[in-house]
């Protein structure tokens, strides 16, 4: 890790944070990092401590212990507005009583002013510096604030109140008072979550084209898994204030850490089963039995010893291939299965129409046996509650997770090597981000 | 490029931190003193320490201590008497009964805090419009008048001899020799009702804040259900204001005696006979009529320690109520 | 007016306006009704207000006819007036109070606005003692104050001076402590964090962020503590006894003494001293309104 810290990014070591009426930490973060120009997505359910961590970042909290680093440099001890980074509040936090364009000037005009001073008193006490930068000029900072106005596409706004603009142009607003100032970091809580369904799916494109543009090192919190994964290109998923999981968006869906990660990740959830390990040493079928009931399954192995305990098998339910009852009925589940994989039998329960497809509850056909999904394609069969369903699994989407909800690698988990590929891809992500970088921070602030 | 775009922020790169050795330096117990060590916040707060250091608490003590000298203001010597000063307090006849007045006040002045303001306010609240609003301000004119201005006015209009109000009574075959302020038996009560129109016209506006803070949903659902226009006053609207109405007969009890002071510095004086006196009127009787500062400080602690258990009390009932209504099975 | 600035109560225009509205009563009942209630709102105006409104009537009155009971006073004379102005020093007595008003006011509001925004802002050791303080500072009586306050003021020799009549009336600062805490509380605390995001120190916080959203507030604060420090008459009659040097509430007592049973120019005087006050809150009730319903209770 200490070659991506060496590159920048932030890194959080040891952070805890407590709040006085909480009974556990609200955040303890023994190490996270945050690869510098990644759009990093912190993720989880509520009160799992994302928005502290951001706010700890942010210096609008301070942590009982720990440190933060910001690009090599540690920032745990210096006020906010000294660490050279920017955000969007949630509620967008606009200053109601100032236009749009003295919304997204404030904090040029408070640097502006802080120059000035120190100019001042560098004159007064003959101790002037030669590389203490000039205040800007207010037309200067005119001419920055049209240019990120119009990188949002505010034009024409720009004397209209806060109050008098709908919730996405506020939102706009926030983006543009966080980028005029052009920060290595830029913090985002929950930006979308106050925009309506359509907008917020424009929005979210929006955000991605902009952090392309500038390049900076951007974290986003959501509470919203869908968004998290369309839009990160690094994935941090948080639960009761621990890290849960990091890594590309790939690796954290299609190998989830623990059943936290798996449940709560995709949509319909994963499908999380309980099962009992059958040792198999038959010539022809070498490896482990799973089972429960209504369903069997095999696996070529786990890469590592089993623990002790009870076994949890997951299979989301695009992964499911599910066939119809013949005419006679099936036969028994085990029967069916041949080689490595999963077969489930269930009974069709709901029937959600998704407009490109139907996600199918069914429930077991056994008594005892717990109920699942699968989606299937919109047209076609599995219309009617009642129906028989079998399913089948392919053995390297199977996820297998020990007592202790940790995943447990097996040989045939799923294929290409994402832990390798996203090691290679961080490195030129961070190049090319680089490059880019220099390029919209000139654009907007010429 | 400006100088906007100098991306530097000063002092970021802290000379005590090298790079990529976060945990370098300073411990947890130096991150949390980071805010409150400063001097900063005491910058803003001092005016009002000041205010509260040099202007109550350090006079509360300073009467504390004079509550044990026996002194007159004109003379040098100020001999430690002891508790002397209460003794005398509580031995003449004048502190005990300004005490039993300051009660009779609180007693008297309690329905004009809470439930003739209380009718008003629904009175007003049940026909909005134009009219309700005119009634509105003219009754809220009282809070605003100027107390010494207001007593001026009745002295003139209940003046014994030629007063208007005697004339009127008169012409009503009432008798027109009234001695309004002059007579024990009606001094009491004109210091009352002066006093009242103040506090009337203040808790109305209270109330019609309350009023207008009651959701009109459960109103409409009463009127479904087929409730009078009474019915709904006394079981939908009432229930919500029993809180506001404990609150400002608390607020009564604690400032009735305050309330009654100008009026009766300037209407009576206490008189006639102490029949107006209280202990607020008694204290500056002692101290700036007689110039016995031991006995108006012995009064002043007095006060303020009654003043203090009877908060001390009242957070104590909610305290248990509260706990009583946990406790309740639901 | 930003709409989160409003003071923490609902403001009652928009609530009187959507109160009951109940369901109309036959028409005989209603006429009744109507009247009943007409009848009962005129009795306590009238109780209430009267002796101010006869005594207003009666300034008017040429002083021949000062004890008559003809509402009308007609022909209108000014010979009061005149007659208070002369004898006495009214218009000084009325800057004084003005003085001492708004120096209390503009005290009281620097006080209140620093330390409310500071124990909001900052993480502050004993803040709960402070706030603390403030509450019982709120239930001490002035009365009870007077004597060391009297003593203190002798000591310092601020008799009959400005600074004698404003300064221990910053022993009521709590309430405005009180009240503007509130309101910057009622500031998102997002906004308070972008701006420390953005550079500003505490101070340019204040100053560019809080202190606009505290206009309304301020005005409200204001109003209160004005109008309640103009019709203040205990201090002011221990602090500055003297003619000169007094407000005008005192000014009246001593012109009381001075005039004996001549009434009709200490009525009009009594009138001037509480003018100024009616005025402003007949060009601005709703908001002196507002100011008492939102500051409670003194």
């Amino acid at each position: 890790m200490t070659d991506r810290a060496a590159l920048g990014g932030i890194v959080l070591r040891d952070l805890v944070k407590s709040y006085a009426d909480g009974d556990r930490p609200a955040l303890d973060l023994p190490e996270l990092t945050i690869p510098p120009g990644s759009f990093t997505v912190v993720v989880g359910p509520s009160g799992c401590g994302k928005s502290t961590a951001l706010r700890l970042i942010a210096g609008l909290e301070t942590p009982d212990a720990g440190h933060i680093a910001i690009d090599g440099a540690d920032v745990t001890d210096l006020p906010p507005g000294r660490r050279d980074l920017s955000m969007v509040f949630q509620d967008f936090a606009l200053y109601p009583h100032m236009t749009v364009a003295e919304n997204v000037g404030f904090g040029l005009r408070i640097q502006a002013r802080h120059d000035r001073r120190r100019g001042l008193t560098a004159r007064i006490t003959r101790t002037g510096r030669a590389d203490a930068p000039a205040a800007a000029s207010r037309a200067e900072i005119a001419e920055s604030v049209r240019r990120a106005c119009a990188l949002v596409r505010l034009d024409g706004k720009e004397h209209r109140r806060p109050s008098q603009l709908s919730g996405g142009e506020r939102q706009r607003v926030a983006l543009a008072r966080a980028l005029v100032r052009g920060p290595s970091v830029l913090l985002l809580d929950e930006p979308l979550s106050a925009l309506d369904a359509q907008l917020r799916h424009h929005a979210r494109a929006e955000l991605v084209r902009l952090h392309r543009e500038f390049g900076c090192t951007a974290v986003l919190v959501t509470h919203d898994q869908l968004e998290a994964l369309s839009m990160a290109t690094h994935l941090v998923v948080l639960d009761g204030g621990r890290l849960s999981q990091a890594g590309s968006p790939q690796e954290v869906y299609s190998r989830p850490a623990n059943t936290f990660v798996a449940g709560f990740l995709g949509s319909p959830a994963m499908n999380l089963q309980p099962v009992e390990t059958i040792a198999e040493g038959s010539a022809t079928t070498a490896g482990v039995g799973l089972r429960a009931p209504g369903l069997q399954a095999r696996l070529a192995g786990p890469a590592e010893p089993l623990p002790a305990g009870p076994v949890s098998l997951g299979w989301r339910p695009a992964d499911g291939v599910p066939e119809a009852a013949p005419a006679g009925g099936f036969g028994s589940a085990a029967g069916a299965l041949t080689g490595a994989g999963l077969v489930v039998d269930g009974i069709v329960d709901i029937v959600e129409y998704t407009g490109d497809g139907r996600v199918v509850t069914c429930r077991s056909t056994v008594e005892g046996g717990s109920s699942w999904a699968v989606t299937v394609p919109a047209e076609g069969p599995f219309r009617a509650a009642g129906e028989r369903v079998r399913v089948r699994v392919a053995a390297e989407r199977l996820h297998l997770f020990g007592p202790d909800g940790r995943r447990v690698e097996h040989p045939e988990s799923d294929g290409p090597d994402l832990r390798g590929r996203d090691r290679a891809d961080a490195g030129a992500e961070a190049e090319r981000v680089a490059g880019q970088r220099l390029g919209a921070a000139d654009q907007v602030r010429a | 490029m400006s100088t906007t775009a100098v991306r530097t922020a000063p002092g970021r790169r802290a000379p005590d931190a090298p790079a990529g050795e976060p945990g370098a330096g300073t411990g947890a117990r130096a991150a949390r003193g980071r805010r409150t060590g400063r001097v900063g916040p005491w910058l803003y707060l001092t005016p009002m320490l000041a205010s509260l250091v040099v202007w109550v608490y350090g006079p509360l003590v300073f009467t504390g201590v004079l509550s044990f000298l026996d002194w007159d203001l004109t003379s040098d010597r100020r001999p430690f008497v002891g508790l002397d000063n209460y003794e005398r307090l509580f031995g003449e006849p004048e502190f005990p009964q300004a005490i039993q007045r300051t009660l009779l006040y609180v007693v008297l002045m309690v329905p004009f805090a809470t439930f003739v303001p209380l009718g008003l306010a629904i009175m007003l609240w049940k026909r909005p419009g134009r009219g309700s609003e005119i009634y509105r301000a003219l009754l809220f004119l009282p809070v605003v008048l100027a107390p010494v201005a207001t007593a001026v006015s009745w002295q003139f209009v209940l003046n014994p001899l030629q007063g208007v109000a005697n004339a009127t009574l008169g012409g009503l075959g009432l008798g027109s020799d009234r001695n309004w302020l002059g007579d024990p038996d009606t001094a009491l009560p004109v210091v009352v009702a002066v006093t009242a129109a103040k506090i009337v016209a203040l808790n109305m506006l209270l109330f019609g804040a309350a009023l207008a803070g009651i959701d009109r949903r459960g109103i409409e659902a009463a009127r479904v259900e087929g409730a009078t226009e009474w019915e709904i006053t006394r079981f939908v609207v009432w229930p919500q204001l029993r809180r506001t109405t404990v609150l400002l007969g608390f607020v009564c009890v604690v400032l009735a005696g305050q309330w009654v002071f100008t009026n009766v510095a300037v209407l009576t004086q206490g008189g006639p006979d102490g029949s107006t006196d209280n202990v607020y009127h008694r204290l500056y009787t002692y101290g700036f009529t007689f110039f016995d500062i031991g006995a108006a400080s012995a009064a002043a602690v007095v006060i303020v320690l009654a003043l203090t258990a009877l908060f001390a009390l009242r957070v104590l009932a909610a305290r248990v109520t509260r706990r009583f209504a946990r406790a309740r099975p639901r | 007016m930003p709409a989160h600035a409003d003071p923490p109560t609902p403001a009652p225009r928009t609530l009187h306006r959507r109160a009951a509205g109940y369901p109309r009563a036959p028409r005989v009942g209603r006429v009744l009704r109507a009247g009943a209630r007409h009848a009962v709102l005129l009795a306590v105006a009238g109780a209430m207000l009267f002796p101010v409104l006869w005594a207003l009537i009666t300034s008017f009155k040429p002083a021949n006819d000062i004890y008559g009971t003809d509402p009308v006073p007609w022909p209108a004379s000014l010979e009061h007036y005149r007659s208070a102005l002369d004898d006495f020093p009214i218009v000084r007595l009325l800057v004084n109070t003005f003085v001492m008003a708004a120096g209390v006011t503009l005290a009281q509001l620097t006080v209140g606005v620093l330390a409310g925004y500071a124990l909001v802002r900052f993480h502050v050791p004993l803040r709960g003692w402070m706030m603390g303080a403030l509450a019982v500072a709120l239930v001490v009586p002035t009365q009870s104050l007077i004597v060391p306050h009297f003593l203190m003021l002798a000591e310092l020799g601020w008799r009959d001076s400005y600074p004698g009549l404003v300064l221990p009336q910053l022993s009521g600062c709590a309430l405005a402590v009180l009240l503007l805490h509130e309101h910057v509380k009622a500031i998102p605390a997002g906004l308070l964090g972008a701006a420390a995001l953005e550079g500003a120190t505490p101070w340019e916080t204040l100053r560019f962020v809080v202190l606009p959203l505290l206009r309304p507030a301020l005005g409200a604060v204001a109003v209160l503590v004005f109008i309640s420090t103009w019709n203040e008459y205990l201090w002011p009659l221990l602090a500055a006894p003297s003619r000169e040097h007094t407000t005008i509430q005192v000014g009246l007592q001593l012109f009381q003494n001075q005039e004996g049973p001549n009434p009709g120019p200490l009525l009009a005087a009594a009138m001037l001293a509480t003018l100024p006050v009616v005025a402003v809150y007949l060009f601005a009730s709703r908001r002196v309104a507002d100011a008492f319903l939102h500051s409670g209770l003194r």
